[in-house]
């Protein structure tokens, strides 16, 4: 196919529709969106060295559009540094990944199979753009419907030993990086339990935001949201612009002490502070903080307080997914390269109590699938020790997702490596039987 | 046109020889007496080379444990002194690293001056007090006896060093922390058979007659170990009674056992199964305990070793250690002998090394090609030179799996060796596909650059290239698919980049008009290789992807090593696509191709430099250069060659191009 056959390719519509048929489906629109997106992925891996890969993620490869901030270097040294050490910045305007890669696959539909001459010279390119798209909705899929956590679990003891501040089974698992306020009413016979995503308490970083409800007899008031935060009594030398939380057993205040975000954003614990307003115009002030120290059993400190004749509690901590099992870390084995501490293997062996005990191995490359779940083996703890003879037992940290395009990518690879193959053979083909190799072959 | 630019190509790497011969520097002078009065003999070289021992995770030849050693702390492969003659003139000195460990060893002393640690920065010399005369060279070599006076100094400092994060520590800083790290390095070594060194007197008669001698060494307590071992149950716990003669040799023996404790595993382990070597004082315990056999033999015969005067003598103990030594591991099922003496071969053979000079060859073959254009004979002999050269370093890629049983790439030295190998392939064939005498020499040229290349990584890492893999890395299905593909699209990717700077060399020099079938063939061949590279490098990318979600839980995590790939395949299906879209020309391609080049630089080698992702066992820091050299010269070519389109294009272009060759390639 040449670009006279291309522009003799299917007529399409005429008019404005046409006009933005054939703009959808040009090549040139294409070239544009792959250097645009090359250009987004060069920057935000720079972007990962001082922002972090979640930040990074956020503002480049989940966006609509950002200013990229490029800091010049040379040799690997800033270009005219200020103060700071900070090279020059270049601030460039660009659509995010979202636009990009909605045009691209819009651009691959249109262009690369609506307007694509369906013929036999072409029918590995068609299967290309067939495995691309596939691609690409993985891709969708996985950002609009997956979500992924963590679990963390000690090896189980027999019955009679088993440590109460540990957790040796669960059906449950935290994410990585997002937080829930929960609100719970312990009426004695139930635990009614009603969360807020921390989306919707952003706006407390500077501001505040008022949580309430028809059938609650308060609204809670979220202020002073702190990415990563320490609580901290007050001392009496000691000065601070955030609220002061009185004791009221006489104790020193305590404060939430902001720190500094990390660059990863699973390693900072955020923390908050929260007005209750009664109906009755009692007023409590507290803080919500929302450290996860798992595998160790929970010892929460949810904030308390009355209302409206019952007892009441505000908990910050990391969003809560259900699994539909249970999974019980029975042992977990690490052989280390002789002579270092450097993982060769490590393995756990859990059981499943709802399938009667079947114990599974998972380990590096070889996650467990059940259920649309898969758990994966990440890491481990203690960490620097070889097998604990007599010291504390290992846990076993494992990542679990719930993906519905979990093997669709595989699928796609295949598909992309066939239609490759198919159509370069092709091409080499025609080229060594064309009279172009034989005249360019002789000179 | 041509032989006229040939001459002044022959004329620069001739000047660029001469001044580089010129350059070079006179061989530190060795302070003090030199004990070994002669040299080791090559004989003994080359039979303990093969001498197993255990570091880093996994057996190896006692030849690649010091040549390693050497690499890191020394930054050169081999050590060079130069010592006053029998006539007074400085004779010098070139020691390999088998033959530098053996000093380290036996003659510790001698060994301790040696100018060693390589200090480039003035500021190291000044923070550590050791006078200087300014920045008058590039670099000063201090030994380990010199930098031990300042011992407490540099410690203190690099402690404090350690404190500040890496990317805010300035050039001076972290050359303190390499020279700590690189100092603690040779102590670990020296104190591998640092306790051979001493001995005790005793006049206890009761020992005198347990050892049969007034002094005592490690050597002798091995020797006499059963006598000793009742000697040492004939006291209580506590040790009550024993004389002082017998509490000092006691606790000569504890530090003899925990001297060495970090450092490398010298004798194999006793027990079945077990897969951790000891170390000499580990062996000195055990033998106290009862151990007997190999293992005696091997510390006896280090004593001897290390205490005889007689070079000769101590020849014949060290021929006695690696039979000892040999023998002990033999004894395991876990040891095999056959594949330390493959790697033994591996390294003295050095066919990756030995293609370099070949590849040379054939450039200059390739060249001379240029010079006589018609001649068939050149042609095929550059050909079958490369050909032969390839040979080589396939042959040496084949070695390195058969060691260590894994695929063709472990970590990022194999990567240089692989990709020179598909690169050098990929322009074979197209130079068989189209015989223009381009890629000709773009094959060798790029087979000994990468090859070089490696081996100035493989000194500047100075950490063992066939060490065990990290937990994450240990699946031969992966290894074999997902970085093999990838690092086949890199290859191809360089290859085309090299061949279209040859493009615009080419029209800029005026060797050859864009419209002639040279020029028009090398664009075929830059298009043709970037398909190539393109199937694999999408397919390698996609797959890293399903191996990240069977390890890491994601296909993709933004990740700099996966964006890297990312951008390779975007850079080459854009391409692609102006290409056929017409939105480029010959011109527009060719220099396309080139910055993609640099895209793949930048995924494979720059990723790395940046300190940020998953894929930190392929860090390394000493790349920096050789990564910007790269950029600015690829930006040059293109850069030139923009310059010239914009100032000089050719009034008969568009004519000649239009009856040439279609505006739009075929795709």
């Amino acid at each position: 196919m040449t670009a006279t056959g291309a522009s003799k390719a299917k007529k399409g519509p005429t008019g404005i529709g046409g006009f933005v048929y054939r703009t959808l489906g040009s090549m040139k629109l294409a070239v544009t969106l792959f250097v645009l997106l090359g250009l987004l992925t060069w920057l935000g891996t720079l972007a990962q060295i001082e922002d972090g890969l979640w930040k990074a993620q956020k503002e480049y490869f989940e966006s609509w559009f950002l200013i990229a901030d490029l800091e010049l270097s040379w040799w690997g040294q800033p270009v005219l540094p200020d103060e700071d050490g900070r090279g020059f910045s270049l601030r460039i305007p660009l659509p995010g990944a979202y636009p990009v890669m909605a045009l691209l696959f819009l651009n691959l539909m249109v262009g690369g199979m609506l307007r694509m001459k369906w013929r036999m010279r072409n029918v590995g390119v068609l299967v290309v753009h067939v495995g691309i798209a596939l691609l690409l909705v993985a891709g969708f899929v996985k950002m609009e419907f997956s979500y992924s956590g963590s679990l963390a679990l000690f090896e189980a003891p027999a019955e009679g030993e088993r440590d109460t501040s540990r957790v040796y089974e669960s059906a449950t698992f935290v994410s990585f990086h997002d937080y829930e306020l929960a609100l719970t009413r312990d009426n004695g016979d139930s635990v009614i339990e009603r969360v807020v995503p921390e989306s919707e308490l952003l706006g407390a970083v500077g501001g505040t935001v008022t949580l309430g409800a028809e059938d609650l007899p308060f609204k809670v008031q979220v202020h002073h949201w702190m990415e990563r935060c320490v609580p901290q009594a007050k001392g009496p030398m000691l000065r601070t612009t955030a609220p002061i939380i009185d004791d009221p057993a006489g104790g020193p205040g305590v404060f939430l002490r902001q720190l500094t975000p990390l660059p990863e954003r699973s390693a900072n614990v955020a923390g908050a502070y929260v007005t209750v307003l009664t109906a009755a115009g009692e007023r409590f002030d507290g803080i919500v903080y929302g450290e996860d120290r798992r595998p160790y059993r929970q010892h929460r400190y949810p904030f308390t307080f009355q209302a409206g004749g019952e007892r009441w509690a505000l908990d910050l901590r990391r969003v809560l997914y259900d699994l539909p099992f249970h999974v019980r870390l029975q042992r977990f084995e690490k052989r280390d390269h002789p002579g270092t501490l450097t993982a060769a293997d490590y393995r756990s062996f859990v059981e499943i109590p709802e399938e009667g005990d079947r114990e599974v191995q998972i380990y590096m490359n070889t996650p467990l699938r059940k259920d649309g779940f898969v758990m994966y083996q990440t890491s481990w703890g203690p960490q620097n020790q070889g097998q604990p003879s007599g010291g504390p037992p290992w846990f076993s940290v494992f990542e679990v997702a719930e993906n519905p395009s979990d093997k669709w990518p595989e699928y796609a690879c295949w598909v992309i490596a066939a239609g490759l193959m198919i159509h370069f053979t092709l091409k080499l083909r025609r080229f060594l039987g064309s009279s172009v190799h034989q005249s360019l072959a002789q000179g | 046109m041509i032989p006229a630019a040939m001459r002044s190509l022959w004329f620069g790497l001739l000047a660029v020889a001469v001044t580089l011969t010129g350059c070079s520097r006179p061989s530190p002078r060795l302070d003090g007496e030199a004990y070994r009065t002669a040299p080791w003999s090559a004989e003994l070289v080359d039979r303990i080379a093969s001498t197993p021992v255990q570091a880093d995770g996994r057996i190896k030849p006692l030849s690649v444990l010091a040549a390693f050693t050497l690499y890191d702390v020394h930054g050169r492969r081999d050590l060079k002194y130069s010592i006053p003659g029998p006539d007074g003139v400085q004779q010098k000195v070139k020691l390999e690293p088998t033959e530098w460990l053996l000093d380290v060893w036996c003659y510790p002393r001698q060994a301790a001056r040696y100018p060693l640690f390589r200090i480039e920065n003035v500021g190291v010399m000044d923070a550590l007090g050791f006078a200087n005369n300014g920045q008058r060279q590039d670099f000063e070599y201090l030994s380990y006896a010199q930098v031990f006076e300042v011992v407490d100094q540099l410690q203190e400092l690099a402690i404090q060093y350690s404190r500040i994060e890496q990317r805010e520590r300035n050039a001076v800083q972290e050359h303190i922390l390499s020279l700590w790290t690189d100092f603690r390095k040779y102590d670990r070594m020296q104190r591998q058979l640092g306790a051979l060194h001493f001995s005790i007197p005793v006049q206890d008669p009761e020992l005198q007659k347990v050892f049969g001698t007034e002094q005592v060494d490690v050597g002798g307590i091995v020797a006499n170990a059963d006598g000793f071992r009742r000697l040492l149950k004939a006291q209580d716990r506590q040790m009550r009674g024993a004389s002082p003669d017998l509490l000092e040799l006691v606790e000569f023996v504890g530090k003899a056992i925990t001297n060495d404790d970090d450092g490398a595993g010298l004798l194999s382990p006793t027990t079945l199964g077990e897969d951790q070597w000891m170390t000499l004082g580990a062996g000195l315990e055990l033998v106290i305990k009862g151990a007997r056999g190999p293992l005696a033999d091997v510390l006896v015969s280090l004593q001897r070793a290390v205490s005889e005067d007689d070079l000769s003598a101590k020849e014949s103990a060290l021929f006695a250690y690696r039979d000892a030594s040999v023998a002990a591991a033999s004894q395991n099922t876990n040891y095999d002998h056959e594949k330390v003496e493959l790697e033994t071969y591996y390294y003295r053979a050095a066919w990756h090394y030995q293609s370099i000079h070949w590849f040379l060859f054939a450039f200059v073959l390739a060249a001379a090609c240029w010079l006589a254009p018609r001649s068939r004979v050149l042609w095929a002999a550059s050909l079958g030179v490369t050909v032969l050269a390839l040979g080589m370093l396939s042959y040496d890629v084949l070695l390195r799996c058969l060691i260590t049983e894994r695929p063709p790439i472990k970590n990022l030295y194999d990567t240089f060796l692989f990709i020179a190998a598909v690169g050098v392939l990929l322009a074979v064939v197209a130079e068989i596909m189209l015989p223009r005498r381009i890629a000709l020499a773009a094959a060798p040229f790029m087979g000994a650059l990468l090859v070089m290349f490696a081996r100035m990584f493989e000194v500047a890492d100075g950490s063992d290239t066939m060490d065990p893999l990290v937990a994450v890395l240990d699946s031969n299905f992966w290894l074999a698919t997902h970085v093999t593909t990838i690092n086949i699209g890199y290859a191809a990717g360089l290859v085309a980049a090299l061949l279209a700077n040859v493009w615009i060399l080419m029209r800029v020099l005026r060797i050859a008009h864009p419209a002639d079938s040279a020029a028009k063939s090398l664009v075929r061949m830059v298009y043709g290789v970037t398909c190539f590279g393109l199937a694999f490098s999408v397919v390698g990318t996609i797959l890293g992807g399903v191996w990240a979600n069977d390890s890491w839980g994601r296909f993709w995590g933004w990740d700099p090593k996966e964006n890297g790939a990312l951008m390779i395949c975007l850079a080459q299906v854009a391409l692609l696509h102006a290409r056929f879209s017409g939105m480029v020309r010959d011109f527009g391609f060719v220099a396309w191709s080139a910055v993609t080049g640099a895209v793949v630089v930048f995924s494979w080698f720059h990723v790395n430099l940046l300190g940020i992702g998953l894929h930190s066992y392929g860090f390394s820091s000493g790349l920096r250069d050789a990564v910007w050299t790269s950029y600015v010269v690829q930006a040059a070519f293109v850069v030139i060659g923009s310059v010239d389109v914009a100032l000089r294009p050719n009034p008969a272009r568009a004519k000649r191009v239009a009856t040439a060759s279609p505006a739009v390639s075929t795709l």
